[in-house]
């Protein structure tokens, strides 16, 4: 069916060659039809997509940090990320505060929330036989959980706030981008530079580190491996919500379920980043960002999944540890 | 060997009681609804306006089942619904209108968005004794919902699910009294039209054109009916893009409004919900390309209050189709309905929109029909030949324009399909932040500006 609409659309065949203008150029009289976007449009387009990748990067961070540090998938990883969004709107309609104001709160408020689920849902099961199953079950159940409070007390209905950052334009070198798009990735790219020092120079993200790579080893050398598993889960969830509230600014659907777009995404990015590795989210959001963008450029928006996750197969089968994730040697 | 010390129980336990808890009240509002079935309309809202004392000492009662999406995805339009037959029901309670002269007794049922929920939900209300049935919002439920109907032999009256298939199955007990898909995508062109002849552009040079729309069925239908009625109204024009999209899905535009930029058609027709129809607009203000005009088909995201809410000023100038507004009443053969918006304002603080205006007349014209089946001997005592009764008086419905309340538009029932051919849907444009009628253009307090200013 869908073949069928895409054949009659004029054009279409060639907008893979229209992908490559040189291409076009030389049999362009053969192709015909206008080229499905103008020439100074894929740059437009490379950097509207580096940004959003940018984002998917800053949502997955603190998935990534808790995947990779406890070995636990936090399945409720977009329902906190949905709580950020609405902590960016009851501040700014109720407090008239700056939703960049509001990341700060939203980084505390769910980082003492993400600490209470730990101490009550993660913990008691976590060192038991089959203790990752287990948290992935009861994140789960938490994920349920936290989108029947939210359908109760704030109902279906999408909101979203004003903000002056979204209506207005940078333009670069004939690029245009929003304000809020812009603040979102710079921010995507400090978090994930600081969380990166943290680990590597701050104590605790020492000890966090050293979990990661051996638990039984740390708690050997007298690391406290439940408070760093704690700490880690705090951390992680309080950057999903920081990651909520910017996604807020200019996404604009504040709703029960608007945390499952950006956890699907963030989920795929961790796998193609490898577990464990902070940069690598960065990148594999950026390149998933791409790969969307290539896949709605060439073909159209159904294509879209279809290459992502073409991509996303590939390495599961030639690289499973992630693009870059260091392989377990078998001993 | 311990299987699991005390603690882990106690959380276990308290975990459950927090799930069962929280699922109960997720449940939402529809079961409470299917507890509550007898709960009239005169105890829900009629606190706030007293009945007249014209009310009759005695009168018959009738019970109504009302079927709409009041938990789940669409709850929110399925209460706004509500409100349009509760206030419906109440004013033919409290007697008035003179031609109506029984009191309705409305059965809620929640549908919860879910096909299979809401034909199991029809069950019952046919098990409590309903005479008709109004509903059910989402094409996707009232499609089968109606079906079911059919089967038990329950008239069915649909009073806003758009889907062409809905009337186009032949079916004995199912009647549409609002557009279907189809004539929503011929008013926007016909609109459209209009408007551009009414600023003194010819419809012949309306050379290109893009189809944007969501996937699913809602956006599928009506970007068909645009297709095919297009150079009946633009003779010239030409589809020059289309794209369809998931909305649920969608996180960024900027390749669709890449390529509109490129094609640069004259106009460009967006199905959508709320997010996309936001993220659409921001993304061309963002890629500084807009055509001629931007006319939001189907009135669904770009209808809503909070489009102009969440763009601001970015809003202006777009068009969207809308069932109602309270332009309407601007208008000298609508000036006289003003009293139902007025009570509505007075329950619910603001004016109606199109969902309760579609809803409270659709209520209305059931009524008509019942009071028909009544008129002519009908026993309701007897369910099944009253249900009847009512089935053969909505077959024969024939109301002018100007005597169905709110709308500018008539109803006839009488066709074979039973799908209301007058029915039609009026276009609003975002004017200083504002919608506005602009077309039908007796009904415009202003005049469209076209094209949008660049």
């Amino acid at each position: 069916m869908y073949f069928q609409l895409h054949r009659r659309r004029r054009g279409d065949f060639t907008s893979l060659i229209n992908f490559f203008p040189l291409l076009r150029i030389r049999i362009g009289k053969v192709t015909g039809g206008s080229p499905l976007i103008e020439l100074g449009a894929y740059t437009q387009l490379l950097v509207s997509y580096t940004i959003l990748g940018g984002v998917y990067g800053l949502t997955a961070l603190g998935l990534s940090l808790i995947w990779g540090v406890m070995k636990a998938v936090n399945w409720a990883h977009g329902d906190f990320l949905m709580l950020g969004m609405y902590v960016a709107f009851w501040t700014v309609t109720l407090l008239g505060i700056d939703p960049y104001i509001a990341a700060i709160v939203s980084f505390i408020l769910l980082g003492l929330l993400g600490m209470m689920t730990h101490i009550i849902a993660i913990e008691p099961v976590v060192e038991k036989p089959g203790g990752h199953e287990a948290t992935l079950l009861t994140t789960l159940g938490i994920s349920v959980i936290l989108e029947s409070l939210a359908l109760i007390l704030w109902s279906p209905s999408p909101r979203s706030y004003y903000n002056s950052y979204k209506n207005t334009f940078l333009e670069v070198l004939g690029v245009r981008t929003s304000v809020a798009e812009a603040i979102a990735f710079m921010i995507s790219i400090i978090s994930i530079v600081a969380v990166d020092q943290f680990l590597r120079r701050v104590r605790i993200g020492k000890a966090i580190r050293a979990v990661s790579q051996n638990p039984i080893g740390a708690r050997v050398v007298g690391i406290d491996v439940p408070r760093i598993r704690l700490m880690t889960f705090g951390l992680g969830v309080a950057l999903a919500g920081m990651a909520g509230v910017l996604v807020s600014t200019f996404y604009p659907n504040i709703r029960p379920l608007a945390g499952s777009v950006w956890d699907i995404a963030s989920y795929v990015v961790v796998i193609f980043a490898g577990l464990g590795t902070i940069y690598g989210v960065i990148f594999a959001g950026i390149l998933i960002g791409i790969l969307e963008g290539l896949g709605t450029i060439i073909f159209s928006n159904a294509f879209r999944q279809i290459l992502v996750y073409a991509v996303f197969l590939m390495i599961l089968l030639l690289r499973p540890q992630g693009l870059f994730g260091k392989a377990l040697r078998r001993v | 060997m311990s299987f699991m010390n005390a603690k882990a129980w106690i959380l276990a336990i308290v975990l459950l009681i927090v799930g069962l808890v929280v699922g109960y009240f997720a449940a939402g509002p529809g079961q409470v609804k299917t507890v509550t079935t007898t709960t009239t309309v005169t105890e829900t809202v009629g606190v706030t306006t007293q009945p007249t004392k014209t009310t009759p000492a005695k009168r018959v009662e009738i019970k109504v089942g009302v079927l709409l999406p009041l938990s789940g995805d669409s709850a929110l339009i399925g209460q706004e619904d509500l409100r349009g037959i509760q206030l419906a029901a109440l004013h033919i309670n409290q007697s008035k209108y003179p031609n109506i002269r029984f009191t309705i007794k409305l059965v809620i049922a929640d549908t919860q968005t879910k096909q299979d929920v809401g034909v199991t939900e029809l069950r019952r209300l046919d098990q409590e004794g309903v005479v008709a049935v109004i509903g059910a919002y989402n094409s996707a439920v009232t499609y089968p919902t109606a079906a079911e109907a059919e089967r038990i032999g329950l008239p069915y009256v649909d009073p806003e699910a758009i889907s062409d298939k809905i009337t186009a199955q032949g079916w004995k007990y199912v009647f549409r009294t609002c557009a279907n898909a189809s004539k929503y995508a011929y008013d926007t062109l016909w609109a459209m039209a209009d408007i551009a002849k009414a600023n003194g552009v010819d419809v012949k040079s309306i050379k290109s054109v893009a189809l944007i729309y969501e996937n699913s069925d809602f956006g599928v239908f009506t970007t068909n009916g645009l297709k095919k009625y297009l150079n009946m109204f633009f003779p010239n024009a030409e589809i020059v893009y289309e794209e369809s999209y998931p909305a649920e899905e969608v996180t960024s535009m900027d390749d669709m409004v890449a390529k509109l930029k490129t094609k640069n058609p004259d106009l460009v027709f967006h199905v959508a919900y709320l997010k996309d129809a936001v993220l659409f607009v921001q993304t061309m203000k963002k890629l500084g390309w807009s055509p001629k005009a931007y006319v939001g088909a189907g009135a669904a995201g770009q209808a809503r209050v909070e489009f102009i809410q969440q763009l601001g000023s970015y809003a202006n100038y777009g068009y969207t189709q809308t069932e109602w507004l309270p332009d309407f009443l601007n208008s000298k053969v609508l000036s006289k309905w003003a009293w139902i918006d007025q009570d509505f304002n007075r329950i619910y603080g603001r004016s109606m929109v199109g969902s309760s205006a579609l809803n409270y007349v659709g209520t209305y014209v059931l009524a008509v029909a019942i009071q028909k089946a009544l008129d002519s001997g009908a026993d309701p005592g007897d369910l099944k030949a009253f249900r009847n009764a009512v089935r053969d008086a909505l077959e024969t419905t024939k109301i002018p324009a100007g005597e169905l309340p709110l709308m500018p538009w008539g109803v006839d029932l009488t066709v074979p399909n039973h799908q209301n051919p007058e029915a039609i849907v009026a276009m609003a444009q975002i004017l200083n932040e504002r919608l506005r009628v602009v077309w039908p253009l007796e009904f415009a307090p202003v005049k469209a500006v076209f094209p949008a200013p660049s």
